[in-house]
């Protein structure tokens, strides 16, 4: 082991020790990255010499800054830009959750179903108004219509009563 | 504002941003982990804090973003390139529409439209 290679090792231990709050998968996939970083970066800039080293791990950083940062990047609930609403099954069928905990939640759901149906009264209202107008405004095409549809069966029994014998 | 202070500003600053622009980076065209780090690091004059991009990463992988595949290099030791995922491109797109809004309106309350 060269003194470069003691000077990474020295360093990754470091981060080891600062890293032993971290879940072990976490951990050891941070090592690896840092590991892999050094390496990648001394074969770059053939950082043979002491210096070159020290300046690879001098921009990574000092190791409890590192582990600072992992300790932030935990996996928040993020909500993902395609579903502003959680999917609403977990409510109402079997509830684990004690009874305390739902009226929480309970009316807000509420008030956004409420809101739905709002919504949804006005534009079925504004639908019927629009059907009604049209129907009033254009009175005799619809009255055309009635007359063609029940004229149409009338054809079929002449057409039988040709074939028929 | 002391030395702490202004460190921990610019902290805040980039918490939320970052990842985005990790995001932008690899939408250019993927990179491997050294290319990444000191092209954010040079970006965001990060150049003593390479290492906490690693967690980072870690993270952005885990959530689907971002995906990792081995290369070989010409020279060296083979490379990890990071990739952007179709979710990581979904994310990104919907970012920079957000920050177009929240900087303006920041803008608007600081005084510092351009």
């Amino acid at each position: 082991m060269t003194q470069t290679d003691e000077l990474v090792a020295a360093y990754l231990a470091r981060v080891e020790r600062a890293a032993s709050r971290l879940p072990a998968g976490r951990r050891e996939e941070l090592i690896a990255d840092l590991r892999e970083h050094i390496e990648i970066a001394r074969a770059e800039s053939e950082a043979q010499t002491e210096a070159e080293v020290r300046t690879i791990l001098d921009r990574l950083g000092d190791p409890e800054s590192i582990v600072a940062a992992a300790d932030t990047q935990t996996d928040l609930p993020r909500v993902p830009p395609t579903a502003p609403y959680p999917p609403a099954s977990p409510y109402p069928p079997a509830s684990p959750y004690p009874p305390a905990v739902q009226p929480a939640r309970q009316p807000k759901r509420t008030a956004l179903w409420v809101v739905l149906a709002v919504v949804a009264a006005f534009v079925l209202l504004a639908f019927c108004a629009g059907a009604f107008t049209l129907a009033r405004d254009s009175g005799s095409p619809p009255s055309m219509v009635e007359n063609v549809v029940p004229a149409e069966p009338a054809p079929e029994p002449t057409l039988t009563g040709s074939t028929g014998p | 504002m002391g030395v702490s202070d202004d460190a921990a500003l610019t902290t805040a600053l980039r918490r939320g941003t970052i990842e985005y622009c990790v995001l932008a980076l690899l939408d250019k065209r993927e990179l491997y982990g050294v290319e990444l780090v000191q092209q954010l690091s040079t970006g965001l004059g990060m150049t003593t804090s390479e290492g906490t991009m690693y967690p980072l990463l870690s993270r952005l992988r885990r959530n689907g973003r971002i995906a990792t595949t081995w290369r070989e290099a010409p020279a060296g030791p083979p490379r990890r390139y990071y990739t952007l995922t179709p979710d990581g491109e979904a994310a990104l797109t919907h970012f920079r529409t957000e920050w177009v809004v929240f900087r303006s309106g920041v803008d608007r309350i600081l005084g510092t439209e351009l």
